[in-house]
C-alpha cells in the first residue's frame, strides 16, 4: 500500500488497539513468572482447563446441531413473525448472562417449566452437572452461530440448489451436499465465535450449573473464585485461558474467518 | 430474582458510590460499609437507626461474601468500614484496617425445603449421596465453618456445588435446586416460609464471630471509627439480637 | 409420431404472462429465441420444474410431468453460468446426478469418468470448477446434465458466458453432442447465430408469446417482426401487394418484389442489397427513394448507413464507396434496391 492512511482513522485505530492490548499487558506483567511452572502443574488448573475445553466444544456441537437448521429456516423460509423470531434469537446477546442463568433455572431447573418433567420422568436434573455447563454455554453462544450462518445462508446462490434439484437431489440431499458446503465458511466462522464465547462464559454457568471443581468449575469460574483468594493464581489461570484461546483462534481464523 | 453472583450489581453500585463518597464538601457524610451477606437485613436496619442518631451521616451498604469484600478493600474500591463473618478473612486485610472488634456471633443450621420433604435428620443425613447438598466454597467463611462442623460430626459430604456466599447456598435450597445446604441460623429468617431448617446440635456446631473494622484508606476515618464503636452500643445490639445474632 | 415433449406452459407473474405451446420430436433441437424479458428462461424453468405452471400441461413420452417436483423429472439442465458445484471436482459434479438416482458411489464415478471422456475432459476430472476454462466448464455442465440419462435436455444460454474467441469451437462441439443425444433438446438463447447453428427449429418469443416458428433457414429469410428482422439482419416492412408491386404502409415507397402476390405482405431485403447515390440514378424508377442519412457505423468490413424519412432502412456500403459519396449525417441520398433481392411473403 502506497497511500498513507488518514490520521483521523489511524489515531482511533491505535487507541482501540491499545485499549485491547493494555489489559493483556497488565496480565502478562503481573504474572508470577517464577512460580508459573509449579502453579500450572496443579491438578485443579488442569481440571478446570479440561472441563472448559470439553464443555465449550460440546456446547459448540450443540449449537451447530440446533443453530444451523435455525439459521437456515430464518434465512430461507418466509413465515409470519420471522422478524420476531430473529429478534428472539439475539436476546442472549443483550441479556446479562446471569439473567440468562436464572432464566435457564426457571426453564430447566429442578422445579423449572421443563426441568420438573425431566426430573420426574427421566430422573434427569441439569443444574450442578457438566451437562448444565454445556447448556448454559450453548444458550449464551448460540446467537453468534445463528447470526453468522444466517448471513451465509442469505448470501448463498440459490441457483445451485436448483441445479441439484434438476439432478434428482431431494431437499435433504441438496441441503447436505450442496447448501452446507456452500455455507461452510459461515458455519466455520460462526462455530469459532461460538466456541470462543462458550470458553469465556461465566455468569450463566455459575448461576445455572453452580460451581464444583472438576464438574462445573470451568476456567472463568476458577479465575473468579481465585481472584478473591489468591489473585496470583487468578492471573495464572487467565494466562492459560488466554494462551489456549489465542492458539485455537489463530489456528482457525486463518482457515474460516474472512 | 435470586441474589446470585454479584459482579454486575457490584460494579454498578461501586460507580454510584464513587460519586457519593467524593461529595464531602458539605457537612453530610456517606459511609460506605462492606458487609458479609448474612448481615444484610440486620445491617439495613442498623443503617437506618444510625442515620437517625447521627443526622449528618448516611450509611450505604454493599453485601457480598466476606472474601469478596476483603478483595474489594484490597484492590478495587475505597470503603470506610468492613464487616466480615469470620476472623480469618479480616486477617487477610489486617494491615489495611484499624480498630477491629467482634460485634456479633452466629451459628450454623441445615437449610432444607419447606416441611423437610427429604427427612433430613441432622448432619449425618447429608452424607447420603442421593441428597443434593450445596455448601459454601472452601474460601468462603460459611464454607469454612461448614467444613469444621462436618469434621466435628465426622460426616463426609460431596456437595453438588460450592457457592460463593451463604445467601447463594440458601437460594439454591429455596429454589429447589438443592435439597439441603449449611447456612447461618440468621439466614433462615430471611427465607421465611420458603425454607425450613434442621438444627445442628451445639456440640457439633461452631460459633461464627463477626468482626468490623475501619478501613485505613477510607475518606471518613473518624466517622468510620465512630460507626464501628457504635456497633457495640445497646441500640445496635438490640437490633442485631432482633435478627438472631447473639452479641458480646 | 410421438413427441418427446408436448407442453403448454402458462406462467403468470404480476403483469407478465407466459403462454407458450411447445413440442419436440426425438433427436430434435428446438431453440427458444427472444429478447431479454421475453420469458425464455421462465419457460425453461417451468419445463425443469423450478417454476410452477399457472396453467397448462407438460407431457414427456406421454407421461404427465407438470405435477412432479424438479427432482423427479428425468431432465438435464445446462444452466447459464453452468452452476457447477464449486466445492466438488469435475468428476464429482458429473457423478452427483447418478448418485442422487441411487447409483453406487463407485459405479457413479465410473459413469462420470466415461462422460468426461466423451466430452474430451478425461484428464481434467480432478479439477475444481474455478480452475476450468469457460469452455471446459460448459462441457462439464453438459456431461453432468447428460449423465442422469435425461429424456429432455434444457440449455439456458449455453454459450453466453464464453468470450467471442472460444465461442465458435465450443459451439461446434456442442452441436456434435446435441446430434448424439436421442431425447429432445430445448435451447434458450438471444443469439441468432447460436440458434441457427444449433437448432433444427426456432421458436421466437416476444412478451411471453410465440411470434414466429420454423426452420432456421425459413425464419432467416422470412422475418415477421422487427425483432427477428434485426436478428437476421434484414430490412423488414409491411405493405400491400398487387402482383410484383408492393406499396409500403403510408404509400411512402413502392417496391418491385421478386414474388407475385396480392394483399397484405411482408417485404424484406438485406442491407447489402441497398445501393446509395448522391444524384438520382437513371433507369428503373421502382425500388428507388430519396432518404436522409440518420447515422453511420462500422459493420464488419463495411460501413452501415442508417436511413430515415420516409422509411427506416439500413444500407451496407464499402468504405471506398462511402469516401466517394462523402456522406455525413443529415445528407440527402438516393437509395435503390435490386428487385431480385427484394422478397415479399404473405403477412
Amino acid at each position: 500500500m502506497n497511500r498513507r492512511a488518514p490520521w483521523v482513522l489511524v489515531l482511533p485505530a491505535l487507541l482501540g488497539l491499545a485499549f485491547l492490548v493494555l489489559p493483556l499487558a497488565g496480565l502478562l506483567l503481573r504474572a508470577p513468572w517464577s512460580t508459573l511452572g509449579t502453579r500450572l502443574a496443579r491438578p485443579e488448573i488442569l481440571d478446570a482447563l479440561r472441563l472448559s475445553l470439553i464443555s465449550a466444544t460440546l456446547a459448540t456441537l450443540l449449537c451447530l446441531l440446533m443453530g444451523v437448521p435455525l439459521a437456515w429456516v430464518l434465512g430461507r423460509v418466509d413465515f409470519p413473525g420471522r422478524r420476531l423470531v430473529r429478534a428472539l434469537v439475539t436476546v442472549p446477546l443483550v441479556l446479562p448472562p446471569v439473567v440468562g442463568g436464572v432464566a435457564l433455572l426457571l426453564a430447566l431447573g429442578r422445579n423449572g417449566l421443563a426441568g420438573r418433567w425431566l426430573d420426574r420422568w427421566f430422573g434427569v436434573t441439569l443444574p450442578f452437572t457438566t451437562a448444565g455447563v454445556v447448556l448454559a454455554e450453548a444458550f449464551v453462544a448460540l446467537p453468534f452461530l445463528v447470526i453468522s450462518v444466517e448471513g451465509a445462508v442469505r448470501a448463498a446462490d440459490l441457483r445451485y440448489e436448483d441445479a441439484a434439484a434438476t439432478l434428482g437431489a431431494s431437499r435433504w440431499t441438496t441441503f447436505r451436499r450442496v447448501t452446507l458446503p456452500l455455507i461452510a465458511p459461515g458455519v466455520g466462522a460462526g462455530a469459532v465465535l461460538c466456541w470462543a464465547r462458550a470458553l469465556g462464559e461465566f455468569g450463566a454457568t455459575i448461576t445455572f450449573a453452580g460451581n464444583f471443581p472438576g464438574r462445573t468449575q470451568t476456567m472463568p469460574l476458577a479465575v473468579y473464585l481465585a481472584l478473591e483468594n489468591d489473585p496470583q493464581a487468578a492471573i495464572v489461570l487467565s494466562l492459560v485461558l488466554l494462551a489456549v484461546s489465542v492458539v485455537v483462534l489463530a489456528g482457525l481464523r486463518g482457515r474460516w474467518v474472512s | 430474582m435470586p441474589p446470585m453472583p454479584r459482579v454486575v450489581v457490584l460494579a454498578a453500585v461501586a460507580l454510584a458510590l464513587a460519586g457519593c463518597g467524593i461529595a464531602s464538601g458539605d457537612e453530610r457524610i456517606t459511609l460506605k460499609v462492606l458487609a458479609a451477606s448474612s448481615l444484610t437485613e440486620a445491617f439495613e436496619e442498623l443503617g437506618t437507626a444510625y442515620g437517625a442518631a447521627e443526622k449528618n451521616t448516611t450509611v450505604r451498604f454493599e453485601f457480598a461474601g466476606s472474601q469478596e469484600l476483603a478483595m474489594d478493600v484490597d484492590e478495587r474500591e475505597p470503603a470506610d468500614v468492613l464487616a466480615t463473618a469470620d476472623r480469618a478473612t479480616m486477617d487477610t486485610v489486617a494491615g489495611k484496617v484499624t480498630g477491629r472488634r467482634a460485634f456479633a456471633y452466629n451459628t450454623l443450621t441445615i437449610a432444607v425445603a419447606p416441611g423437610n420433604p427429604k427427612h433430613v435428620q441432622g448432619l449425618a443425613s447429608l452424607a447420603d449421596r442421593r441428597l443434593r447438598v450445596v455448601l459454601g466454597g472452601p474460601i468462603v467463611p460459611v464454607g469454612r465453618y461448614a467444613a469444621q462442623v462436618l469434621a466435628r460430626a465426622a460426616v463426609t459430604v460431596r456437595p453438588r456445588s460450592e457457592e460463593s456466599d451463604a445467601r447463594t447456598v440458601l437460594t439454591r435450597v429455596r429454589t429447589g435446586e438443592a435439597d439441603a445446604g449449611i447456612v447461618y441460623v440468621t439466614d433462615m429468617r430471611s427465607a421465611g416460609i420458603s425454607a425450613s431448617s434442621v438444627p445442628i446440635p451445639a456440640q457439633q456446631n461452631v460459633t461464627a464471630t463477626y468482626f468490623a473494622a475501619a478501613v485505613r484508606s477510607g475518606a471518613h476515618d473518624p466517622a468510620a471509627k465512630a460507626f464501628v464503636a457504635w456497633l457495640g452500643s445497646p441500640t445496635a445490639k438490640a437490633i442485631l439480637r432482633k435478627y438472631g445474632f447473639p452479641t458480646p | 409420431m410421438g413427441f418427446v415433449i408436448d407442453a403448454r406452459l402458462v406462467v403468470r407473474r404480476g403483469d407478465f404472462t407466459l403462454d407458450l405451446a411447445l413440442t419436440a420430436a426425438p433427436g430434435e433441437v428446438v431453440a427458444l429465441l427472444g429478447p431479454n424479458g421475453a420469458g425464455k428462461t421462465t419457460a425453461l424453468r417451468a419445463l425443469a420444474g423450478l417454476t410452477p405452471l399457472s396453467e397448462g400441461h407438460i407431457r414427456v413420452d406421454g407421461e404427465p410431468w407438470h405435477d412432479r417436483p424438479a427432482e423427479r423429472r428425468p431432465v438435464g439442465v445446462v444452466f447459464q453460468d453452468y452452476l457447477l458445484f464449486p466445492h466438488l471436482s469435475a468428476l464429482e459434479n458429473v457423478a452427483f446426478g447418478p448418485r442422487c438416482h441411487g447409483v453406487r458411489r463407485r459405479e457413479a464415478r465410473r459413469l462420470a469418468a466415461e462422460w468426461l471422456d466423451r466430452v474430451g475432459l478425461a484428464d481434467q476430472a480432478a479439477r475444481k470448477p474455478r480452475t476450468l476454462s469457460g469452455g471446459q466448464a460448459q462441457r462439464v455442465a453438459l456431461a453432468r446434465a447428460l449423465a442422469v440419462g435425461p429424456r429432455l435436455l434444457l440449455l439456458d444460454e449455453p454459450l453466453s458466458a464464453l468470450d467471442a474467441h472460444t465461442r465458435p469451437a465450443v459451439r461446434a462441439r456442442l452441436r456434435r453432442h446435441l446430434a448424439d443425444f436421442d431425447g429432445a433438446a430445448v435451447l434458450v438463447t438471444h443469439d441468432p447465430l447460436d440458434a441457427m447453428a444449433l437448432a433444427d427449429r426456432l421458436v421466437v418469443i416476444e412478451n411471453g408469446g410465440v411470434v414466429q416458428e420454423g426452420t432456421p433457414a425459413h425464419v432467416a429469410r422470412h422475418p415477421r417482426t422487427d425483432y427477428v428482422a434485426r436478428l437476421v439482419g434484414l430490412n423488414l416492412y409491411r405493405g400491400t401487394a398487387h402482383g410484383h408491386s408492393v406499396t409500403l404502409a403510408g404509400d411512402a415507397v413502392t417496391f418491385n418484389a421478386a414474388e407475385s402476390l396480392d394483399g397484405e405482405v411482408f417485404l424484406a431485403f438485406p442491407p447489402s442489397a441497398v445501393a446509395l447515390f448522391r444524384t438520382r440514378p437513371d433507369g428503373s424508377p421502382r425500388n428507388l427513394w430519396h432518404a436522409t442519412v440518420a447515422g453511420l457505423e462500422p459493420h464488419a468490413d463495411q460501413i452501415r448507413v442508417h436511413l430515415e424519412d420516409p422509411v427506416h432502412a439500413a444500407a451496407d456500403v464499402t468504405p471506398a464507396a462511402l469516401a466517394e459519396l462523402r456522406l455525413a449525417e443529415g445528407d440527402r441520398v438516393w437509395a435503390a434496391v435490386k428487385a431480385a433481392e427484394t422478397h415479399a411473403y404473405p403477412a
